[in-house]
């Protein structure tokens, strides 16, 4: 790269030229102008949530052994052997970080703090045995033609599911069948957790 | 650090939160480089594995969302190098490039030069039509070229994203610059003319 180069990509950047008339400057205004007019990101309309989408990410990360370490893949374990031991620290760090930072981003986002209001749409029920009765929902709902996906996580059993619209009246009968409300956007979130004792 | 000791909710939660987040924003970049809905969202959710596999890396001090898209821009810029496997110009300083080849072929052919304000339609929709053909032919450097323009990045930043040493990065950058000129020639020429950007 020239210091011609180097002109060009401060202009592009839209940082303040040293000379505003050499040639690579006023070209690269020109083309920064332009791309600011005319080029951009794909205008799709994305939902900020979706249970099918989190359910394929959450499944990946199984694949992964993110969700449960005692399942590390050999991929995770290359990446983890050979950090020193301060990595560590810098890795508790940087995890505390992400929470920090997404929690911060959470309450300073209104976008986000919508997707924390009661919208949750979480049906929490309990049951004497919640990983048969997960397997039992799971089946009934796959069997009605749901991709529903099931999890574990700190003694909850959940399902995650996207329903087709309208839903159909099989799929109502059996989250009516369950004491499962039936969700408005579409977004089925159960938990079941073990029934406490009295 | 919390979330990896805890396994399960905790990580799931975070992974949930990090889609609802971003995935819009990094679905949206990913659908201008690869063109597809599926490779788009398998490469933004690959990067929420990645982020998390890294965050051992990220700076608390810092904000999220620019290092995850740094992490998410790396594996598009790695994902369209596999895939397209371009081809480097020819850098030779002594030699006339390819670029000016056909700037120079371009200035003797009989393009209309605008000669009012009416004409800024006519060059809006010629750098449309020649960034079309960029994106398809260079789809690397037309990326970085936009990001440059939305982020201001700098040459470090460029470095960062491809991976590479400083003198690959200014190499990248001259690059840039030649194929912008090839692919761009028919704007360059309604947009300045002849010999102006030589």
């Amino acid at each position: 790269m020239t210091d011609e180069d180097q002109d060009w990509l401060d202009a592009l950047a839209g940082r303040a030229p040293t000379d505003s008339r050499r040639p690579a400057t006023r070209e690269a205004q020109r083309l920064r102008e332009f791309i600011q007019r005319n080029v951009h990101a794909p205008d799709v309309a994305v939902p900020a949530r979706d249970a099918r989408r989190e359910a394929q990410l959450l499944e990946r990360a199984r694949r992964e052994g993110l969700i449960d370490p005692a399942q590390l893949t050999k991929r995770r374990r290359r990446l983890l052997v050979p950090m020193r031991p301060g990595g560590w620290v810098a890795l508790a760090a940087g995890v505390a970080g992400i929470a920090t930072a997404l929690t911060l981003f959470l309450h300073g986002s209104p976008r986000t703090e919508q997707l924390r209001s009661p919208h949750e749409n979480v049906s929490r029920i309990e049951a004497a045995d919640p990983t048969a009765l997960k397997m039992e929902i799971l089946d009934e709902l796959r069997a009605a033609g749901v991709r529903a996906t099931g999890y574990e996580a700190l003694g909850i059993e959940g399902i995650d599911a996207q329903l087709p619209k309208p839903v159909p009246p099989r799929v109502r009968d059996i989250l009516t069948q369950h004491r499962v409300s039936v969700p408005g956007d579409g977004v089925l979130r159960i938990e079941i957790a073990a029934q406490s004792t009295p | 650090m919390r979330a990896c000791r805890e396994g399960g909710a905790a990580i799931e939660q975070a992974l949930r939160l990090l889609d609802r987040s971003y995935f819009g924003i990094l679905f949206r970049d990913s659908l201008r480089g690869l063109k597809d809905h599926e490779s788009a969202r398998d490469l933004v959710q690959d990067t929420f594995i990645k982020v998390w596999l890294r965050c051992a890396t990220f700076q608390g001090d810092s904000e999220l969302l620019p290092w995850v898209k740094s992490v998410h821009r790396h594996a598009l810029l790695d994902r369209l190098r596999k895939s397209t496997g371009e081809v480097p110009l020819d850098t030779t300083e002594d030699q006339p490039g390819e670029a000016q080849l056909r700037i120079a072929e371009l200035s003797e052919e009989t393009i209309p030069r605008p000669d009012s304000e009416a004409a800024r339609a006519q060059l809006d929709a010629c750098f449309q039509r020649c960034w079309q053909r960029f994106e398809a032919a260079s789809p690397s450097h037309a990326l970085v070229i936009a990001w440059i323009v939305e982020d201001g990045l700098t040459h470090e930043q460029i470095g960062e994203l491809l991976g590479r040493t400083p003198g690959a990065t200014r190499e990248f950058i001259s690059q840039c610059r030649k194929r912008a000129r090839l692919h761009l020639a028919e704007w360059y020429e309604l947009a300045f003319g002849t010999g102006e950007t030589a």
